[in-house]
């Protein structure tokens, strides 16, 4: 028997498989495709304290071998989140990751400690993609000054592991990373999606309601698995390696290339239960190359 | 799922009906529709939404070749497999109206199920259906209106609805052009109207969040919350 499991400080994941945020929905939607207890971890769309509406449509449109969207982070909020998603997590075996963000540093830490009063919360994947509000609409995820003082401000109001989620927008996302393992993130995850855009030729105007949107899907993954092999060199902290994924292939790719967990994405939409074939296939391939255990597998294409 | 292909036939000028071998179990309501992955390949990487036309004893889609997706699946050949995902979104709502089922070009799919299910339980209706020419148009019911007039009366499916009031409820889909006329019509005469809308769609069954339409209430899922809606809820 191969082991799949993977440990993260005190959490166990019982397969280096998890679903990334706003792919999945709250979880409890994929119910109706397979058990998700099966998964090593979900984590949910990105909340903030307060709902939010999000951006004007169009919101999605599709591009060679991937897509883009402006979704805008909608949300029903905290509240709503407690009260209505929490409790149907009672009964599920599996690693519940609450992916957070806010406009300022002061909502993200409201956001982490009130979160972490919940049980069936695992862990929380800190969401620094998205325009800073005092910093004047400039990302987060691009200072790493400001992710410093973010992940350090959390870390002191929740015990719970703390993910930061990195973007590829920018020069050098090791440095980000190295700013959030001074800061004592517990691990990172990477990568968000990649800036784009597609105009219509017809009203010659950017298509999506946004103008621009993060492009994800399979075109993306050579990209995520080069950030995630660089990153891999620059920290010790653990990776969780996303983008592209949609096949026990890929998957592996990133696994060698130094993450220890995966997250799939976008393909959740085409195949709802992707994730299990994608658990099956690393068990199989774990198997033909008689590897016991699949961290024997991470960074293996590092010298 | 994988779902086997009985038939793919050219029915019109571009436009296909595909009958697929109905999944057991499988149950539908009107209005509803299914998620189709066209090829297992990456490209094209998202599945894509058709309305089901009947799923009496095969599941119905009819289909007009817009791009790639839809170019692909008339390729299919009977014996081979298709993968669906569905039947997803909300239904046609019978109300206790007239009933009118108003439909443009390939937006006539939707209603096609719905006249059906009209049929079975013996509720009476009216159908009228809009297209460019003679060679558009796949059904052999209802009062059909063509641009050219080459069938039916001359002009658009607009033309026909001058008797309706506010006794009459509508079901429509469309382009938006026939739409938004419909919709004038109906501020003038009073009747209801209910429309099968249209956005580009990821998931199909609401976790995406990209296939939002504005209304009255906020932003709202075509997929979810549809596709079929009052008009008078939607900002168009
Ligand atoms: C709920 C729902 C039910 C539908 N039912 C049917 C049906 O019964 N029969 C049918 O033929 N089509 C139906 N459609 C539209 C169908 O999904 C699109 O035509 C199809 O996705 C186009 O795929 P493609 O790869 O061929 O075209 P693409 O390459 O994706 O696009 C080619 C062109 O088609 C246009 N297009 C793409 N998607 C849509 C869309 N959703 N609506 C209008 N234009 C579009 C694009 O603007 C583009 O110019 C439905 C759509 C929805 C949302
Ligand atoms: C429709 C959509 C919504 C997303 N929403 C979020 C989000 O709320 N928070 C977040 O951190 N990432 C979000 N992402 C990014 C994904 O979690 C993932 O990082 C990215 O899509 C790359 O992976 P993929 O190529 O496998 O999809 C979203 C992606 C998509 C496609
Ligand atoms: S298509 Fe994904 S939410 Fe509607």
């Amino acid at each position: 028997m191969v082991n799949l499991s993977v440990k993260l400080n005190n959490l166990i994941f019982k397969n280096p498989v998890m679903t990334a945020s706003g792919t999945f929905g709250y979880g409890i939607e994929y119910n109706r495709f397979f058990d998700i207890g099966l998964l090593g971890g979900i984590i949910v769309k990105g909340l903030s304290l307060n709902p939010r509406q999000g951006n004007p449509p169009p919101r999605i449109i599709e591009t060679p071998c991937g897509m883009l969207n402006s979704i805008g982070l909608q949300n029903i909020g905290y509240n709503k989140f407690v009260s209505d998603i929490l409790p149907q997590f009672d009964n599920i075996d599996t690693n519940l990751i609450v992916n957070i963000y806010g406009s300022e540093i002061g909502e993200f830490v409201e956001l982490a400690s009130k979160l972490n009063n919940y049980k069936q919360i695992s862990a929380l994947e800190v969401n620094v993609s998205c325009p800073n509000v005092k910093a004047g609409g400039a990302t987060f995820g691009k200072d790493p000054e400001v992710i410093f003082v973010l992940v350090s401000s959390i870390k002191k109001v929740c015990e719970k592991p703390i993910i930061v989620k990195l973007t590829p927008n920018v020069t050098d996302i090791a440095l980000i990373a190295q700013a959030a393992q001074s800061a004592k993130a517990d691990a990172v995850s990477l990568i968000n999606t990649i800036t784009g855009m597609v105009i219509d030729t017809k009203t010659k105007k950017p298509f999506l309601g946004n103008k621009f949107g993060g492009l994800s899907g399979p075109a993306i993954y050579p990209v995520g698995l080069r950030m995630v092999y660089e990153t891999y060199e620059k920290i010790n902290i653990p990776i969780i390696g996303v983008g592209g994924i949609n096949s026990p292939d890929i998957a592996i790719q990133y696994l060698l290339a130094g993450a220890s967990l995966i997250q799939i994405g976008t393909a959740n939409f085409v195949e709802p239960d992707i994730s299990l074939k994608i658990i099956d296939g690393i068990m199989r391939y774990l198997e033909n190359e008689e590897i016991d255990d699949v961290s024997k597998l991470v960074g293996l294409a590092h010298n | 799922m994988q779902t086997l292909v009985l038939s793919n036939d050219k029915v019109a000028n571009d436009i296909y009906c595909l009958k697929l071998q109905k999944p057991y179990g499988f149950d539908y309501k009107p209005g509803q529709f299914l998620m189709i992955k066209v090829n297992n390949l990456n490209e094209p990487l998202l599945r894509r939404p058709f309305s089901i036309a009947k799923a009496v004893s095969s599941i119905d889609i009819y289909y007009k070749i817009v791009g790639l997706g839809t170019k692909i699946l008339s390729a299919l050949k009977n014996g081979e497999y298709i993968d669906i995902t569905g039947p997803f979104g909300n239904n046609f709502e019978i109300k206790y109206k007239r009933l009118a089922l108003v439909g443009g070009g390939i937006g006539v799919a939707p209603l096609i199920g719905l006249k059906n299910f009209l049929d079975e339980q013996k509720i009476e209706s009216e159908c009228f259906f809009g297209f460019n020419t003679a060679k558009d148009c796949f059904v052999d019911f209802g009062s059909i209106a063509t641009i050219d007039g080459s069938s039916g009366i001359k002009g658009t499916v607009i033309d026909m609805l001058a008797h309706l009031d506010n006794s009459y409820h509508v079901y429509a889909c469309g382009p938006n052009a026939m739409l938004s006329a419909l919709c004038k019509l109906a501020d003038e005469k009073g009747f209801s109207v209910d429309v099968s809308l249209e956005s580009n769609m990821a998931c199909g069954f609401g976790v995406c969040l990209g296939c939002s339409v504005n209304t009255i209430k906020g932003y709202k899922q075509v997929c979810k919350d549809g596709p079929i809606f009052n008009y008078t809820e939607i900002i168009w």
